[in-house]
């Protein structure tokens, strides 16, 4: 009996009445911790569709809110402090950080592989598509809470408060807007090929993987032209280092001034001594791997058995018809050098074979034959002769840029002579728009230069280097859009003078107190 | 190697000695009584902003746009702005108590840039060929550099117990350095929600969405988020002082894993947005 008297009393002396900043402290944690564990109970036993994560994020915050008005739990003001706010911006940034450390929305055999036992429980919590569980909502539902009742507070701006509505109205068009993109954007992809007729849908998309649902566009896209342009290339003087492992690694872009001495790493260092162009074309046939010997278009080359070889003609760039049987080249430019040769054995009657580089010989033809082609763009073939001095002494050598010829020197390094290759510079498609009425509107899209067609806009997201009629579009249609950037404006005006301005003020103003005081 | 690139390219070097000898004169005021000593800590200081500005302008030249693509660029970008923001502060403050730690932040990003060496001047992709690109990548290096200066300041405020330094009336009483810190901070946060946003209509236009959960613009997000929990919790009480400094040291931490850590991330292979 008198032990459940004294109970309570000594509960009463150990714990004495909760601060004002406990019971903050308190209820701040609380409030977050409830958001995730709302967030987790629907996230495992519902299921994910974007519309219920919305819609529990949009509840989340309207109960949240809705239990503020009762005064007695004191939601309002601890929801609403510098407290709550740090908590919880503080544990969203934990969530965006496993957000990055975990793999996003990937199959579930890469997490099985990555993580094991412990997968399924990571993709029924949502951390492997964070950015879309249900408990990322309720956090950012509590947010848009915090966010209200912050503003309630400090109701109505003044000077110096300005600033934080701006901000944090700011915030809240934002997340709104988000919202809107969050349920309502659309993005598919658009494959066009010049000739083809034009596209009436998009393909959709979901974290950039294509779902097989179709968007009309309402409206047709034509390719008329897709165009990369490239940075022109150049020829420089490069020395690398020989990696261990193999291959090897630039270490510098060197000067190819006329006769001028420079260093090269392991005290070494080179003189340019002319700078060349190989003109005209060399082409070398070896025979069963041996040394190669030059040929001339013309003339001819003896083998080891007696037979003669013949050359006939060059094709800089080789084809060859299947159905016409007929050889040609489909430009200048050596992209696929061969040679036609005539094989003359002695008792048989003369053969016509095609010598491909890098191709072995045969196709019914002689075998063992291999041909090499050296230099002779059209243009020419621009080559330096580069004089090179370290320990082991001098050399010369002629570097021709088509070859990769190079000087070994120092410690496994060598410098070279090279083309850099072609870089994009920008890739554009030429459009025409037709409406429903059949009116045609010229457009052009490029990377960071997209258009904007009747609420959809277009990306240039896509290429093919191995077909050139081909240019592949994003079309994007986003109502969250114009929400969002006016919350951004918001923002950029309201953090400037909320952290910067207002402190000012009021440092003014508690100046201007303080003279009165003394006055 | 390094030798070799440091003897061929000599204003580099040049610069790079400055932010040195400004660190050894800087650091040798705090235990020297005489004026001379800081004031050529200023000069010097200034000579090194002066020379690294000539690297930047030239190699804008050279290459024929912003020197901002590659790492190496960025880090002699970031050297400028850790010397030009403190120098600013130094004005305003009327103290050189953190040049030390200024100089040594310039140094050491520009040392950084010798290891991330470009062996070529790459050509501007056309992912980056947009007028976002400029203003996106300045105002977020200011940033970085008003928040290292803020950071060097909590570093000073968090070890000030335990040194006894020279070092002028600025670190008498601890309310004013926690406020220079904050000061700092609220100059680079606010040029972190700038850069941030601007970053975030570059996308759109991009990348056809204002938010992707690429890895480095996740990571921006959680430095804004750090700072923005270091400039709410200023106004709880028993958060300023060393527990502020403790944020703001953490905040520069995850300012620095999202401009050089991101490729210990499993998921910037995919990103288009990550210094290689």
């Amino acid at each position: 009996m008198s032990t459940k008297v004294i109970a309570p009393s000594i509960a009463a002396v150990a714990r004495p009445p909760l601060t004002r900043a406990a019971r903050e402290n308190l209820l701040c944690v609380a409030a977050v911790v409830a958001s995730i564990a709302v967030g987790v109970a629907v996230q495992l036993f519902l299921p994910p569709a974007r519309v219920l994560v919305l819609g529990v994020t949009v509840g989340w915050m309207a109960l949240v809110l809705l239990l503020s008005l009762i005064p007695r739990l004191g939601l309002r003001d601890s929801l609403g402090s510098f407290r709550f706010a740090g908590i919880l911006l503080a544990v969203i940034a934990v969530a965006v950080v496993v957000g990055t450390v975990v793999p996003q929305g990937k199959a579930p055999e890469v997490y099985a592989e990555r993580y094991g036992e412990t997968a399924p429980a990571l993709v029924a919590l949502g951390i492997t598509t964070i950015f879309h569980s249900a408990w990322f909502g309720t956090l950012l539902g509590v947010l848009a809470a915090g966010l209200v009742l912050s503003a309630v507070r400090r109701f109505p701006p003044t000077v110096r408060t300005f600033g934080f509505f701006l901000c944090h109205a700011g915030l809240l068009l934002i997340l709104g807007g988000s919202a809107a993109s969050f349920a309502l954007a659309e993005r598919g992809r658009v494959d066009l090929r010049v000739g083809a007729p034009p596209a009436t849908t998009a393909t959709l998309t979901e974290s950039g993987v294509r779902t097989g649902e179709q968007a009309d566009l309402g409206f047709a896209v034509r390719l008329d032209g897709f165009r990369v342009d490239r940075y022109a290339s150049e020829y420089r003087l490069a020395v690398y280092e020989l990696l261990p492992e193999g291959g090897a690694k630039r270490l510098a872009v060197l000067d190819d001034d006329l006769g001028v001495k420079h260093r090269l790493p392991d005290r070494a260092s080179y003189r340019v001594k002319a700078h060349a162009v190989v003109t005209g074309a060399e082409h070398h046939i070896s025979e069963n791997g041996g040394p190669p010997r030059e040929v001339q278009v013309g003339g001819e080359l003896q083998l080891a058995d007696g037979a003669v070889v013949r050359v006939v003609a060059f094709y800089p760039s080789f084809y060859f018809d299947l159905d016409t049987r007929t050889a040609g080249s489909a430009g200048d430019a050596p992209n696929n050098p061969a040679l036609e040769v005539q094989v003359v054995a002695p008792g048989a009657e003369p053969r016509r074979q095609f010598l491909v580089m890098r191709a072995a010989s045969g196709h019914g033809g002689r075998a063992g034959l291999t041909y090499a082609y050296r230099g002779g763009a059209p243009e020419g073939d621009p080559a330096l002769v580069v004089e090179v001095t370290d320990e082991r002494g001098t050399r010369e050598a002629k570097l021709v840029a088509s070859q990769q010829d190079a000087v070994l020197f120092g410690d496994r390094k060598v410098i070279t002579f090279e083309r850099t290759p072609e870089e994009a510079r920008s890739y554009r498609s030429t459009i025409s728009v037709i409406d429903a009425g059949g009116e045609e509107r010229p457009l052009s899209v490029a990377v960071n230069a997209p258009a904007s067609v009747n609420g959809w806009m277009l990306y240039q997201v896509n290429y093919d280097p191995r077909d050139p009629s081909y240019s592949g579009l994003e079309a994007v249609r986003d109502p969250g859009v114009p929400y969002v950037f006016a919350g951004f404006a918001l923002v950029v005006l309201g953090v400037p003078y909320m952290v910067n301005v207002a402190p000012w003020l009021r440092r003014r103003q508690t100046k201007a107190q303080m003279k009165g005081d003394r006055s | 190697v390094t030798a070799y690139l440091l003897r061929e390219y000599p204003l580099f070097t040049v610069t790079l000695v400055a932010y040195a000898a400004a660190f050894v004169l800087y650091a040798s005021s705090w235990l020297s009584k005489r004026p001379g000593v800081a004031r050529a800590a200023t000069w010097l200081m200034i000579a090194a902003m002066a020379l690294n500005a000539a690297l930047i302008v030239f190699r804008w030249v050279e290459a024929g746009r912003p020197p901002f693509k590659s790492l190496y660029e960025s880090l002699v970008f970031l050297a400028f702005c850790t010397s030009a923001v403190y120098l600013v502060m130094e004005k305003v403050y009327g103290s050189r108590v953190f040049g030390g730690l200024a100089a040594l932040g310039s140094l050491g990003a520009l040392v950084y840039a010798v290891a991330k060496w470009d062996a070529e001047i790459v050509k501007l992709p056309p992912a980056l060929q947009s007028g976002w690109f400029i203003p996106h990548v300045v105002v977020y290096f200011i940033a970085y550099g008003a928040l290292f200066f803020a950071t060097a300041v909590a570093l000073v405020q968090l070890v000030k117990p335990t040194l006894t330094l020279n070092a002028g009336s600025m670190l008498r009483g601890s309310h004013a350095l926690d406020d220079i810190s904050y000061d700092a901070i609220r100059v680079g946060f606010t040029l972190l929600t700038i850069g941030l946003l601007i970053g975030s209509v570059w996308a759109k236009s991009a990348w056809g969405d204002y938010w992707v959960w690429d890895p480095k613009e996740s990571w921006s997000l959680v430095t804004w988020l750090v700072y923005a929990v270091y400039l709410h919790l200023r106004h709880v009480r028993g958060w300023r002082g060393s527990r502020a400094s403790a944020i703001a040291i953490a905040g520069f931490a995850v300012v620095l894993f999202t401009y050089l850590g991101m490729n210990a991330l499993p998921t910037a292979a995919e990103s288009e947005h990550v210094y290689q």
